[in-house]
């Protein structure tokens, strides 16, 4: 075995949409890297940015995924948009604190998107590995 | 008189009208003639004109449907006949075959492997994509496997290639599979039948001509749906059949007196430029029918996001080169990578044979349309069975969500007296107390889920680690955990307090397993699911050892969630049983006289001096109902009246109806309304529609929640609107619109109270300094700020409606001081979670 550094994922994933989608990608036995740790919420809405800031100051992941409902399908009306405005401030955030851009991603992905999910969840893998290790990991 | 109702087809509008019986407290029985629910609606990728997504909006309604314990999903079947009159029919449905006990089946798709007899082309994918001869039929509930007689070697031979006992058998651990299975008839007593049988393509001569079913790279539209889903055979990737990416789609919409299908072309030809903003994309058609503005504004997005659209009445193919087609048209010509036909609609078979067997009138289609005006477009010649949806006549979406809703008011109004006397008791259970401060003591218990958990990892050393976790008292390896055996067995023992439970996914299990668990006697908050096959095992098959340290992971981080985990009871919120509608015009005047028939109290008001004035009352139909209002106690009108202010919530509103006369204070639990006139009050006696928080539009229409399946709700709980408070429509359709939001109301106020989950915000008065940063964002607006004395100074709060508070967590993550929170997803269940993927501190 290769002791190829795997970088830690943490997903945010509403329970209506992408959670789902996570769901279909498993029942369609698409693969995608074990490194991705999803976590359910209730809405992208319910993500408070001090999570996201805390897992990569504290050195709990290499790279923190959010994911929602596309705009117009929140099961919420628009609990997306405000983790929309959200991903503007952690953004921000990122880089007040040293932390590349690519260690935070909001996606969109529907009930019956499992395949972007997945897609989604290799290509952060890829460049988290490009990137190396979160510099607050100990 | 029976409190239950059968309806025939599980699409869109027949599992509405179940939805809304079930919440008006009906016992429901829903025949479906596939294996699997939700109609045309489950094949469709996005819904116009809105552009959702039409899985993600009808998953969530189907596993409500199918773990409701009131109502029966009767898939595969067929109805054969229906004896008896209106309050009491016999309806006789025959169960087709499916050589698998859906009661034992777990869906665990161990058997799909060992069948040796694959290739068999999907059906729900019109041929497209391939399952083995045991199979699902779609990736939809019921999600029970069946088996296609017509390719099973052992039921064609009785051999499974050279073996006795079929291997679907040997490896089929909760022995579900029944060869001798036979057709059965069952028969259900039931008051009334709602007949929501849908549309099909038409398949004619037409689209034969038009290259369909001769040429490689012609089909229909619904099979063009299954291509852009993300669920169907080119998971979402518009592929031909011989995998190449189509860069130029031409559609062709056939003359269709319904604008379903010229929307339905507007629609895939956006959804494929969504996907490939390079694609060339035409959308040619005989005549654009746009019946309605919001079809309006979707074309014209359309028109300006790249697509052509050419009109043409004389288009002709030809086979082009690689599988290619030639269009030619007005003495033009078009190369088509990929050419699709829109037909224009007809009834389903099952109409068609149920029309038959029935002896119901249809139309020259076949649909149980009926133009003469002197017939409810709900009613048939049978009193107590009713239509609605697409079997009715074409339609889309949300108008067959609202004759779902209308067809279940008057179900309901005939069936009232016999309101819940059919329901399931609620099962008794024996909770165990459990104090946050107590020691948690969990019990893990471990699907094998036949191959799917047990066979894609090392269970023994995922047992041995969920072992040694913190709380974790004992660990046990069940075949199936939602056969509830394991659970409800060791939870009985009462030497429990938590319960984590390694198997699928909570989206689709979460329901059962809470059952389980109270039936054992924990409550149901107090249960964790770890999903390890939908987001371990199935994801990462392919690699044993790194599925195994995922599962790992999984499991400490559902431990660590699960001993913070807190008991929490249900929400009750009492109702006031009563409605006022607003504006007495035809919608109005329906859903107050549905509400009057079903037995609930309905205060109807309206400006002028008499209900028959207006000239759109002078009809016969609405001055029938307006008879028929007159003689109805139940139903106090208000003419010459205006509404003033409205206070409370969902459940339990007061409002002012002001008259020259003198003010008239009413409590009801829900309000409609009607009309988009304006029926405010003079201003010192408050406003109505800035109290309910409603918006209007630019043209005065009032401005409702999101969603096709909404179209009579608005984002206020409790409050609906109808007719033309919506949009400009007419008579006949505005008393549908009243009678469906009939239903909605009646799902409300037939209650003595709502019950909910107590997942919802909870403000921390300590924490909380009345910043108000959470109010505006809370897509429900369920939260105030109130001030109050404290110790001689004023000390601001958030108070949190929770009546209203739909536990979305916006207010929880706006939030600066951790000054609120959802129960049941605090913010240190995050953080827990968060922690122990590594595992470290």
């Amino acid at each position: 075995m290769s002791n190829e550094y795997e970088p830690i994922i943490i997903a945010f994933c509403c329970n209506w949409c992408s959670y789902a989608a996570a769901d279909s990608a498993g029942t369609a036995r698409l693969q995608y890297p074990s490194n991705v740790h999803i976590i359910r919420c209730m809405c992208s809405g319910m993500v408070h940015p001090n999570y996201v800031m805390n897992a990569l100051t504290q050195g709990r992941a290499d790279g923190i995924l959010m994911c929602g409902c596309h705009i117009g399908d929140c099961h919420y009306q628009d609990g997306n948009k405000r983790a929309e405005k959200r991903a503007e401030a952690i953004t921000l955030m990122l880089e007040d604190f040293g932390l590349e851009e690519e260690r935070f991603r909001l996606e969109w992905i529907s009930a019956s998107e499992g395949p972007k999910f997945v897609e989604v969840a290799r290509e952060m893998t890829r460049a988290l590995k490009e990137l190396g290790p979160n510099p607050y990991k100990t | 008189m029976k409190g239950s109702v059968l309806i025939v087809g599980a699409g869109p509008a027949g599992m509405r009208a179940a939805a809304e019986l079930i919440n008006q407290g009906f016992k429901v029985i829903l025949v479906e003639e596939k294996p699997t629910i939700g109609g045309k609606m489950a094949q469709i990728d996005k819904m116009f004109p809105s552009n959702e997504c039409s899985t993600c909006t009808i998953l969530p309604r189907m596993l409500e449907l199918t773990s409701n314990p009131n109502m029966t999903v009767v898939a595969f079947a067929e109805v054969k006949g229906i004896d008896g009159e209106a309050g009491d029919f016999k309806v006789k449905v025959l169960k087709k075959p499916r050589y698998v006990d859906p009661m034992k089946c777990t869906a665990c798709t161990d058997c799909f492997p060992v069948c040796p007899v694959g290739g068999i082309p999907m059906e729900f994918n019109f041929g497209r994509g391939a399952h083995k001869a045991i199979y699902f039929y779609s990736p939809f509930p019921p999600r029970k496997a069946l088996i296609d007689p017509e390719k099973c070697t052992y039921i064609l031979e009785g051999k499974c290639g050279d073996k006795e006992v079929p291997p679907c058998v040997e490896v089929c651990e909760p022995e579900a599979i029944v060869f001798g299975q036979k057709p059965a008839e069952v028969e259900f007593n039931v008051g009334a039948v709602i007949l929501a049988t849908g549309m099909d393509e038409m398949k004619t001569e037409a689209l034969e001509a038009l290259g369909y079913g001769k040429l490689p790279n012609v089909l229909t539209a619904l099979e063009y749906e299954r291509l852009l889903s993300g669920l169907g055979p080119t998971g979402g990737v518009v592929k031909r059949d011989d995998k190449k990416e189509p860069r130029s789609i031409a559609w062709y919409v056939l003359s269709n007196p319904s604008p379903t299908g010229f929307m339905t072309a507007v629609a895939e030809a956006m959804g494929t430029i969504e996907r490939n903003p390079d694609a060339s994309v035409s959308v040619f058609y005989e005549d654009i029918n746009l019946a309605r503005d919001d079809y309006a504004n979707f074309y014209h997005r359309a028109k300006e996001s790249n697509i052509n659209f050419i009109k043409t009445d004389c288009i002709s193919v030809a086979e082009g080169e690689d599988g290619n087609v030639d269009l030619t048209y007005d003495k033009e010509s078009f190369h088509a990578e990929m050419f699709v036909l829109v037909p224009p609609y007809a009834p389903t078979e099952g109409t068609l044979k149920l029309s038959k067997t029935l002896g119901l009138e249809v139309d020259e289609w076949g649909f149980y349309s009926k133009k003469t005006d002197d017939t409810h477009p709900i009613h048939t010649a049978k009193e107590g069975i009713f239509v609605c949806g697409s079997a009715q006549e074409p339609k889309g979406i949300d108008d067959s969500i609202i004759q779902a809703c209308s067809a279940a008011s008057h179900a309901a109004a005939l069936l009232a007296p016999s309101r819940r006397t059919e329901l399931v008791p609620p099962p008794e259970k024996d909770i165990l107390p459990v104090k946050p401060g107590d020691e948690p003591a969990t019990l893990a218990v471990i699907c094998r889920c036949g191959v799917n958990i047990a066979g894609l990892l090392d269970l023994d050393e995922l047992v041995d680690y969920t072992k040694s976790l913190p709380h974790v008292k004992h660990v046990e390896v069940t075949p199936f955990g939602c056969d509830g055996v394991a659970i409800r067995e060791h939870l009985k023992t009462k030497d429990y307090n938590r319960l984590i439970i390694g198997g699928c996914s909570p989206k689709t299990h979460e329901d059962l397993f809470s059952l389980h668990t109270e039936m054992g006697g924990l409550n149901r908050y107090l249960m964790e699911i770890v999903n390890l096959r939908n987001h371990c095992t199935w994801v990462h098959s392919t690699d044993k050892p790194k599925a195994t340290e995922k599962a790992k992971t999984l499991m400490r981080m559902g431990e660590s969630r699960a001993a913070l985990l807190e008991s929490l009871d249900d929400i009750h919120v009492t109702v006031t049983p009563a409605c006022l509608v607003i504006g007495g015009n035809p919608s109005g005047i329906a859903c107050a006289l549905k509400l009057g028939q079903a037995g609930l109290d309905v205060y109807l008001v309206d400006k002028e001096t008499d209900l028959g004035k207006t000239k759109e009352n002078q009809n016969r139909f609405v001055e029938k109902m307006i008879v028929e209002l007159n003689s109805n106690d139940k139903v106090k009108v208000r003419t010459e009246a205006k509404v003033g202010r409205v206070e409370g919530f969902v459940g339990n509103f007061r409002a002012e109806i002001v008259k020259n006369s003198g003010n008239e204070s009413i409590d009801i639990g829900s309000v409609v309304v009607a009309t988009s006139g304006d029926m405010r009050a003079e201003s010192d006696n408050g406003d109505f529609e800035k109290d309910l928080l409603l918006q209007r539009d630019d043209k005065n229409f009032f401005i409702g929640m999101l969603g096709i399946l909404n179209p009579l709700d608005f984002n206020t709980d409790g409050v609906f609107k109808c007719g033309s408070a919506r949009k400009a429509m007419g008579i006949l359709d505005a008393i549908i619109d009243g009678e469906g939001t009939a239903s909605r109301v009646a799902g409300i106020i037939s209650k003595q109270e709502l019950v909910k989950s107590p997942a919802i915000s909870v403000v921390v008065d300590e924490k909380c300094d009345g910043c108000a940063y959470c109010i505006e964002p809370c897509p429900a607006q369920a939260l105030t700020l109130i001030e109050y004395m404290q110790k001689d100074s004023v000390k601001k709060t958030v108070e949190a409606n929770e009546a209203i508070c739909r536990g979305c967590g916006v207010c929880m993550a706006t939030c600066p001081k951790e000054g609120i929170f959802v129960r049941h997803f605090k913010p240190e269940y995050f953080e827990v979670l968060i922690n122990s993927v590594t595992g470290s501190e």
